[in-house]
């Protein structure tokens, strides 16, 4: 979605210059929910103030749920579909680890990193600890470490 | 509450539509049994083959599940609400959240353990969603598809269930 924001906005329309988009992006990634939906808010702030926010944000989500109520309403129709469903699951799989390799790249920087990922991994995996446990220790333990003061380097 | 659940979801869910995943079937799967685990890995497909984020799609699909279309609205909201919130406000408060500001730093501090959630979900979809070399070839296309070219997800997504569809057809 975000290449296509950029090309709408940046490129074509030219609403917004690359560095303010990127720095709504930015702040886009930095909260929960939908990157999308965040992103949108951000720029629609950008904008138009509030009422840009509110505009863009539902706007974004309004084909979501037409498309959620037609396929609710619609579902007698679409189990007519249902041999569609392991080739869906195969691609959405595809999908699900393309976007998990976008998410690992960032920290196959150094080996402490990819340490610290794979025992993150092992916590949820091995240990099975409840991914809702997980993220709450991540997010008090990446506040600390965050709000520390940063070392200063000795000459 | 069940509620709770689904606004634990909308407060917890960094990095994403694949690292809230394993989130979203610890809470409403394995939690409230909205659907059945078997179910999970579909539900996910038609959310990403929908437009619109997977995460406001899944969450809102979920709701609907459970209380028809308020619960639609409830998923979106608990969902998408807080993050959107803060994202408003941030942009309000600062044009520019500097490479020093405590957020900044938070983030990238809890890189590392959203990687390993996305890991944990793509794990998890594919020990539910590859079961014989059809899947594999399938989801190895899409995964070079979605890389190497320009097509939209939802098509890619859209063309692996034609896949299947058509060679179940041609099987009968």
């Amino acid at each position: 979605m975000v290449p296509l924001l950029k090309r709408q906005l940046v490129d074509e329309a030219k609403w917004i210059g690359l560095e303010d988009f990127q720095q709504c992006i930015a702040i886009a990634q930095s909260f929960p929910g939908s990157l999308a939906v965040n992103g949108c808010v951000a720029l629609g702030h950008y904008l138009l103030g509030w009422r840009g926010a509110v505009t863009a944000g539902a706007s974004v989500l309004l084909p979501s749920v037409l498309v959620v109520l037609f396929c609710a309403a619609n579902l007698p129709l679409l189990q007519q579909y249902r041999a569609a469903v392991p080739g869906l699951k195969a691609a959405a799989t595809g999908l699900i680890a393309l976007g998990a390799a976008v998410l690992v790249a960032p920290v196959l920087k150094s080996w402490g990193l990819v340490l610290e990922t794979a025992a993150w991994l092992l916590v949820l995996m091995a240990f099975r600890v409840p991914a809702t446990t997980m993220i709450v220790s991540a997010i008090i333990l990446a506040f600390v470490r965050g709000a520390s003061p940063r070392r200063v380097s000795r000459d | 509450m069940d509620w709770l659940r689904y606004i634990k979801i909308g407060l917890l869910g960094f990095g994403g539509g694949t690292a809230i995943l394993p989130l979203v079937e610890r809470e409403l799967v394995v939690g409230l049994h909205v659907i059945p685990p078997e179910k999970f890995a579909e539900i996910v497909a038609v959310c990403a083959m929908v437009p619109g984020a997977l995460a406001a799609n899944l969450l809102m699909f979920m709701g609907y599940l459970q209380l028809s279309i308020p619960g639609m609205f409830g998923g979106l909201v608990a969902a998408v609400l807080p993050g959107a919130v803060c994202s408003y406000f941030t942009a309000r408060s600062s044009r520019r959240a500097g490479p020093d500001s405590i957020l900044t730093r938070t983030l990238m501090f809890l890189k590392p353990a959203v990687a390993a959630l996305a890991v944990c979900a793509a794990i998890g979809i594919w020990r539910q969603s590859i079961s014989d070399w059809m899947t594999l070839v399938l989801a190895v296309l899409a995964l070079g598809a979605l890389k190497l070219t320009h097509l939209n997800p939802a098509l890619v997504v859209a063309l692996a269930g034609s896949t299947t569809l058509l060679f179940s057809y041609l099987r009968s």
